[in-house]
């Protein structure tokens, strides 16, 4: 089994452009260890990091220090074996449907032997019908489910995603979460998901990672052991959402800001 | 009530050019105004009558077309009744001064008399424009897209094309006709400088505008550098580049008539100049006409390949 990722004392730190004032730590020796074929999320207040963990997974972005590994070889620039989905689908307006999924394969020159895989990714996010469409004219769970199917048209070992989710309604959430699952299974990969979301944390994970308020650092791990079809109402489910939430301090006692609004 | 207005629509052209016709023949002209050979405005007439009655007759078979002649007849219409109202105030009453106002007659005839000349002289205009327009459109897309991918590149020539651009390039008339050995060389390079400026600095601000998250999805699917240049980069500056490419076609019209009034001998921009400077003012219009209709087709093909070339984009610029 192979997509295992190693993640050995990671530090970030963005220089801050104006000289007088310090510098940023996005994360101060993080280390993480992600086993192969495992769905994770990251979750934690908004500007703790996670995002910018994420994009050193993908090779977008290089750590100050330490070292990420993929199946034991140090990740330094982006690769295909590295899926990546944003938040927004980002999808290539100039493009039409099939040519978005087709992109990573023309880009390395395997368009003509994997052909196919166009159309079985087509087939697997349910855009049948729509190949010949421009981005401009689908709705946006259409397009994030387009942008699935182009991170995924190099068969990679690790699929990353950056609150793929966000952007959707409630409804086309629940549906997309449901798919995101199907996907994962039958494609054996490494899945890491950033999220604001508890709930959806739990549904799809083997693991969430909770993490700390800048800099980053992990606060707990918790395994998620409740057997698929995950049911939201389930009382595992609200044991799993209730000690989350108190790990990020919204449980119960509330804290005093020390900023106003 | 309604089928009536709608039959109406498709007759109204035929309508309206048989009352034309109808003043034409029976009001008598002027004297003051010097008479046509023939009265080709007559002829004209007859044959709007005689196509918009086959357009009619057509509109019951070919629905397509009943359609297009339910939408543009009453327009057509209106054309055809100022050039009725045109020719009673020049040819019959002769309200204004029959010198720079000769009636629609003289200025038909031009074409007759005149054809060979004017054909010529048009494809000459069209020449020059083709040829200036492709070493300014080719120069202009290689110094836009060196200024968008090369920081180096856009160091030192940003500030060049900055100062060199906004001047008005019939500023350069006087110098590019001492330093060219020929006038018509020196007429290529002043067409070719108006649609090398916007063309390079729409191709250039498309590139520095491209989302950087364009480029990240395409290094996570393992695109190279070159191939981000010409799949990334370039497809997505292509709105800006045709709007840059249409804002120097505009310009090049401009250049394209002042080149032709300074030292040419041929050209349509030069055949209006020397039609005013023989005092034929019939030779004015006839000419005018043909450059509205010149540059006119020009856009419209420029706005055709754009539909081909940019059909991703809903439309921003409706032509």
């Amino acid at each position: 089994m192979v997509g295992e990722i190693k993640i050995c004392d990671v530090v970030r730190t963005f220089v801050n452009p104006d000289p007088r004032e310090a510098d940023v730590v996005a994360l101060n020796g993080l280390s993480l260890d992600i086993k192969p074929g495992k769905f994770v999320s990251l979750i934690g207040p908004s500007g703790c990091g996670k995002t910018t963990l994420l994009r050193l997974i993908a090779g977008l972005d290089a750590p100050t220090r330490g070292a990420l590994l993929l199946d034991e070889v140090v990740i330094d620039r982006p690769h295909y074996e590295r899926g990546f989905v944003f938040q927004s689908a980002n999808l290539f307006p100039w493009l039409n449907i099939r040519e978005n999924i087709a992109f990573g394969l023309r880009a390395r020159h395997e368009y003509r032997e994997k052909k196919e895989t166009v159309d079985e990714l087509i087939e697997l996010v349910g855009l049948k019908g729509f190949e010949k469409s421009f981005p401009h004219q689908l709705s946006g769970g259409m397009c994030q489910r387009v942008s699935l199917a182009r991170a995924l048209v190099g068969h990679p070992k690790v699929l990353l995603m950056d609150e793929p989710l966000g952007a959707l309604d409630a409804f086309t959430r629940m549906n997309m979460q449901d798919e995101i699952l199907r996907i994962w299974s039958e494609h054996n990969m490494t899945v890491v998901m950033v999220t604001h979301d508890v709930d959806e944390a739990i549904y799809l994970s083997d693991q969430v990672v909770v993490m700390s308020p800048r800099p980053a650092k992990i606060e707990t791990i918790i395994d998620i052991e409740m057997t698929r079809p995950r049911a939201r109402n389930q009382d595992d489910f609200i044991r799993y959402r209730t000690e989350i939430l108190e790990i990020l301090n919204f449980g119960g006692e509330i804290k005093t800001p020390d900023y106003y609004l | 009530m309604k089928r009536a207005i709608y039959y109406l629509k498709k007759l109204i052209p035929i309508l309206s050019a048989a009352f034309a016709l109808l003043l034409q023949v029976v009001l008598h002209n002027s004297e003051k105004q010097k008479e046509a050979e023939r009265p080709y405005f007559t002829y004209f007439l007859i044959l709007a009558v005689v196509i918009f009655l086959m357009l009619f007759v057509l509109s019951f078979r070919f629905k397509k077309l009943e359609r297009k002649l339910v939408d543009a007849g009453p327009f057509y219409a209106g054309v055809l009744l100022f050039f009725n109202i045109l020719n009673v105030i020049t040819a019959k009453l002769t309200l204004l001064p029959a010198l720079f106002f000769p009636n629609i007659d003289r200025v038909l005839e031009v074409y007759v008399t005149d054809g060979a000349l004017l054909v010529k002289c048009v494809l000459f205009s069209l020449k020059l424009l083709i040829i200036g327009f492709a070493w300014g459109g080719s120069i202009g897309l290689t110094t836009g897209l060196l200024l968008g991918f090369n920081k180096k590149v856009a160091y030192w020539l940003n500030p060049v094309t900055k100062v060199l651009g906004p001047m008005p390039t019939t500023a350069w008339t006087p110098l590019a006709l001492s330093v060219f050995p020929a006038t018509y060389d020196a007429s290529v390079f002043l067409i070719a400088f108006a649609v090398w400026f916007p063309t390079a600095l729409m191709t250039s601000s498309g590139i520095w505008a491209t989302n950087n998250s364009y480029y990240e999805v395409s290094r996570t699917l393992g695109a190279s550098t070159l191939y981000q240049v010409f799949k990334v980069g370039i497809p997505n500056a292509m709105p800006s580049i045709f709007m840059g490419v249409f804002y120097g076609t505009c310009s090049s019209f401009i250049t394209l008539m002042v080149a032709e009034l300074m030292g040419s001998s041929c050209g349509i921009g030069w055949y209006v100049n020397h039609a005013k400077q023989m005092m034929v003012y019939s030779g004015v219009y006839a000419g005018l006409m043909i450059i509205a209709v010149m540059c006119t087709t020009i856009l419209t093909l420029l706005f055709k390949m754009r539909d081909k070339l940019l059909i991703w984009q809903k439309g921003v610029i409706k032509w």
